[in-house]
């Protein structure tokens, strides 16, 4: 049953210009892939299916990061008061989004290009004001209130 | 389509699911952009109220809508290094949960956010089961690095712990 999702999926990615490369097929109901959302951020997406009315994606972006813990969660904690339906996560040392998303077979296009869509624009200023905040250009509450006037700016922030 | 007659199915799924595991005082309301469930429950064993909220909004596109179901906690929390480190190394391995601060009223939220297609046949009541067990187990959790206070090291190693629990119980399901 993978084997035919993960033709849909390729097809779909791959006339998105994403580069897509099968990782594993998880299980014979679940597979992992690569992709690459930008020229410099690599993409993780999973994908399972349960029957064509009944398809899970989950969209994952991770960047590495060297900075205080203590900085890196007050502003990821601060982001998440504004990103859903995005989720953004944090580990000692990356900071990653997710995007969940729950469709049959007949739209997963459409929600495939939107969960694309929906993590550019999120993980776009997130990741600048992470960048910012390691290389000092900013303090952590400058880093906070600048990424979100730039999520507001491209109407992502709620 | 108007806005409620996209939301409208949605919500009244949700609402039967809910209504079906005891959840109480389920209202609807509608803002131009989004539609709104919310109830509440008492848990059986701690007698803690817990808020539950879902909201549907549009998607992108005509085919979609994005869901989203937060459970909130009234008991307020002091905000410290290790109690983030906790949230969000609990977020980073319980998925599709997430476990977070709201900064507004320092109250613990869960929430669990989604994509979906409007034909979707949601089963929100997974999250209603995920809170009832999880929130016993996140303020015990939590109680213990603000008595001990842990370090995030400390804090984060707890998330894992509770996130092994977690998966047990979900095996056993």
């Amino acid at each position: 049953m993978i084997d035919s999702l993960n033709i849909v999926v390729k097809k779909q990615l791959e006339s998105l210009d994403l580069s897509p490369r099968l990782i594993k097929n998880l299980s014979e109901y679940a597979s992992l892939w690569a992709l690459q959302l930008t020229p410099d951020i690599e993409a993780e997406l999973s994908c399972r299916i349960k029957d064509k009315s009944d398809i899970q994606l989950s969209l994952v972006v991770t960047i590495d990061t060297r900075m205080r813990e203590e900085a890196q969660n007050s502003f990821v904690m601060a982001m998440t008061q504004v990103v859903a339906p995005v989720t953004l996560l944090s580990t000692r040392n990356a900071v990653s989004t997710r995007l969940n998303v729950s469709t049959d077979l007949r739209s997963l296009n459409a929600l495939l290009a939107e969960s694309l869509l929906l993590t550019r624009y999120y993980a776009g200023p997130i990741f600048l004001g992470i960048y910012e905040l390691q290389q000092k250009k900013r303090n952590l509450q400058q880093a906070i209130e600048e990424t979100l006037k730039r999520l507001q700016a491209s109407g992502q922030a709620q | 389509m108007s806005n409620t007659a996209a939301y409208l199915p949605v919500i009244q799924t949700i609402e039967q699911q809910w209504s079906s595991l005891s959840v109480k005082k389920l209202t609807t309301s509608d803002t131009h952009s989004s539609f709104l469930l919310s109830g509440e429950q008492r848990l059986p064993a701690s007698g803690d109220r817990i808020n539950y909220t879902a909201i549907a909004s549009h998607g992108m596109t005509d085919q979609s809508l994005t869901v989203i179901y937060i459970a909130s906690i009234p008991e307020a929390r002091t905000l410290t290094n290790s109690l983030y480190a906790f949230l969000l190394q609990a977020s980073a391995l319980m998925s599709p949960l997430e476990f977070i601060m709201d900064l507004q009223s320092d109250q613990l939220v869960i929430r669990q956010s989604q994509i979906i297609n409007r034909q979707y046949a949601l089963q929100s009541g997974s999250f209603i089961h995920a809170c009832q067990w999880l929130i016993p187990h996140l303020t015990r959790a939590l109680d213990q690095i603000a008595r001990q206070q842990s370090s995030p090291a400390d804090a984060r190693h707890m998330a894992d712990l509770l996130s092994e629990s977690w998966f047990g119980e979900l095996a056993n399901d």
